[in-house]
């Protein structure tokens, strides 16, 4: 996967922040690449209890237990027909979260210019979540801001209740 | 559930080495690059045990031979690593003496201290945590455990009153007593406070020492008056509820005019637990052990379906009710209707409760890990591990869980 994305690197460095770019469903998306830790494939799942329905499990990263999320349940995307599937383990400090996607494409690096302010007034669904797009090739992709679609400010906000409740 | 981790990154470690314990040099580290060794160690104890799985079936002697002295060096890793949170439990011991020194004069009770075991070590997380559950006991012991010097003198007692606080490790836990030669804890008394409060019911009659264990119930307090030493509405069952929360144990021991001594019984480490291992609706759950009872496998024909009750099961001539693990959860599975049903009888603070399961796998130690702060807060869930094929399974709070559901099924109701 590092291999690939090298490639892809050179062949679309445009001088811009680096952006991994990955397919839900039909539409493409890109989050910064400062971001992504590694991508892996879809790992054995731990369903958990009282978790939302885009909460798929949790999962072993070499010793470490993570938490991995359905971006397309989250986003209202019909799931792609394509089976390939992969977990992008984001480092959103201080959580780090896996998040599936139908497929990882490539990494972009769009210059500023290039990323046009998403246009409004289409009444569409979770636009709070996509911070601009920019064409690429025959392509719209679309930034999404991650930590607002994983609702990662509300963790990053819990202050561990555990430490507060065992004070006597 | 347990603190973050990353909390305890950011404190500053605690001051462990004193001038007065022998010379030997060391050397301090980071917290966080301590728990990240440890992480590692505890996924090669997995791999080590994958691979010792892998050629179990091999024809080679030698790559046996190997693997098998592989495990001896792979487990003195894990105990040495294990071994490294652990810490003195002497800063307590000095801050618990401070007290008693102030809060002493401040109640003008003359009190001896007599303090054993402050170079027994135990992990930092469990030392940070029992510290405010200690503190409360020993101004407990204080306040209402010790009399006033005329009382003592009257009693025949000498005008000193002695609290000892014993730390000791006994089979692989850390134990604490405190005890005190105060006035011990009344039974009758206890009794009648609780049948006043009506936290039991009139009627109900216990021996001496179940009334006594009463103080563990919320909302009790024998004082008549709220002092600012010790009672401010929290009282015993806090202490014992953080006690549990970190697996342990609280018993009392206490005899009107002789004196009362509390014992806590601690695991040494939080990072490792002792566990038993359940399949329901094809996933695999931890439940800790301190939690278990005991378990049992009744014919499906004994468990009995009550309007008003609820399933029970007749145990020993009592009946304990009895919980799906499939409903407690919430979760989709195919709970077998099979003639035999296999319970976990578990401990709660309301008592026994029966707790069916498709399949108990076995007794197990697991590496404890936390999960992420977005899953943190579920209740019921104190953790996770990884199980030996390397797939995570969770750990249950089994009193938590078995609380939420009730409270569930009465907002149903009402």
């Amino acid at each position: 996967m590092a291999e690939m994305m090298h490639k892809n690197d050179h062949k679309t460095s445009r001088g811009g922040e680096r952006r991994l770019s990955f397919s839900l469903g039909s539409q493409r998306f890109a989050i910064p690449l400062l971001s992504v830790k590694e991508v892996i494939a879809v790992p054995g799942l731990t369903p958990v209890p009282f978790t939302p329905s885009h909460f798929l499990g949790i999962m072993n990263l070499r010793g470490q237990v993570i938490s991995v999320l359905d971006l397309r349940k989250k986003l209202d995307i019909k799931p792609g027909e394509s089976t390939e599937q992969a977990v992008i383990i984001c480092d959103l400090s201080p959580l780090t979260l896996g998040v599936l996607v139908d497929s990882v494409d490539s990494v972009l690096s769009p210059d500023a210019a290039s990323i046009l302010p998403k246009p409004e007034g289409t009444g569409a669904k979770h636009t709070e979540y996509i911070t601009g797009i920019f064409q690429e090739g025959n392509d719209l992709v679309l930034l999404l801001d991650i930590i607002s679609a994983l609702d990662a400010q509300d963790f990053m906000a819990i202050d561990s209740s555990a430490t507060k409740k065992s004070a006597a | 559930m347990l603190p973050a981790l990353s909390e305890q990154r950011a404190k500053p470690a605690a001051p462990v080495a004193s001038p007065s314990n022998k010379v030997e040099e060391s050397l301090r580290v980071s917290l966080s690059r301590l728990e990240k060794l440890i992480n590692f160690v505890g996924e090669m104890v997995i791999l080590q045990s994958v691979l010792a799985e892998q050629v179990s079936g091999s024809s080679s002697l030698q790559l046996r031979r190997t693997v098998h002295q592989l495990s001896k060096v792979t487990k003195d890793v894990q105990e040495l690593s294990m071994g490294l949170r652990m810490v003195p439990i002497k800063p307590l011991f000095q801050k618990l003496q401070r007290i008693i020194r102030d809060v002493s004069a401040q109640l003008q009770k003359n009190i001896e201290i007599d303090l054993v075991g402050e170079d027994v070590e135990v992990d930092k997380t469990v030392l940070e945590r029992i510290s405010d559950p200690l503190v409360h006991l020993v101004r407990n012991s204080l306040d209402h455990g010790i009399e006033a010097t005329d009382q003592r003198l009257t009693a025949g007692k000498s005008q000193k009153g002695t609290i000892s606080i014993r730390a000791f490790h006994l089979s692989g836990r850390l134990n604490i007593e405190v005890a005190d030669d105060g006035g011990g804890i009344d039974p009758d008394k206890i009794l009648a406070s609780a049948k006043k409060k009506g936290l039991v019911s009139a009627g109900q009659s216990f021996s001496p020492r179940d009334a006594q264990q009463l103080i563990f119930l919320s909302g009790f307090s024998t004082k008549a008056e709220v002092t600012d030493v010790s009672g401010r509405g929290v009282g015993m069952d806090v202490v014992r509820t953080n006690v549990m929360e970190l697996g342990g144990d609280i018993q009392i021991d206490s005899e009107v005019g002789k004196g009362t001594t509390f014992s806590i019984s601690l695991p040494l480490t939080l990072a490792i637990t002792d566990g038993v291992l359940v399949e329901v609706g094809n996933q695999r759950y931890v439940l800790p052990q301190t939690y278990v009872h005991e378990t049992i496998s009744v014919e499906r024909e004994q468990l009995q379906e009550k309007t008003g009750v609820g399933t029970v099961i007749m145990l020993r001539g009592e009946p304990i009710p009895v919980v799906d693990l499939g409903a407690l959860l919430r979760m989709k599975g195919n709970t077998t209707n099979s003639a035999d049903v296999t319970a976990i009888v578990a401990k709660t603070r309301e008592g026994l409760v029966a707790i069916v399961v498709d399949r108990i796998t076995g007794q197990l130690q697991v590496v404890v890990k936390q999960l992420g702060r977005e899953a943190q807060n579920l209740r019921g869930i104190a953790g996770s591990t990884i199980l030996g094929d390397g797939m995570p399974a969770l750990i249950l709070e089994v009193p938590e869980l078995v609380k939420a559901a009730a409270q569930r099924s009465t907002r149903r109701a009402a």
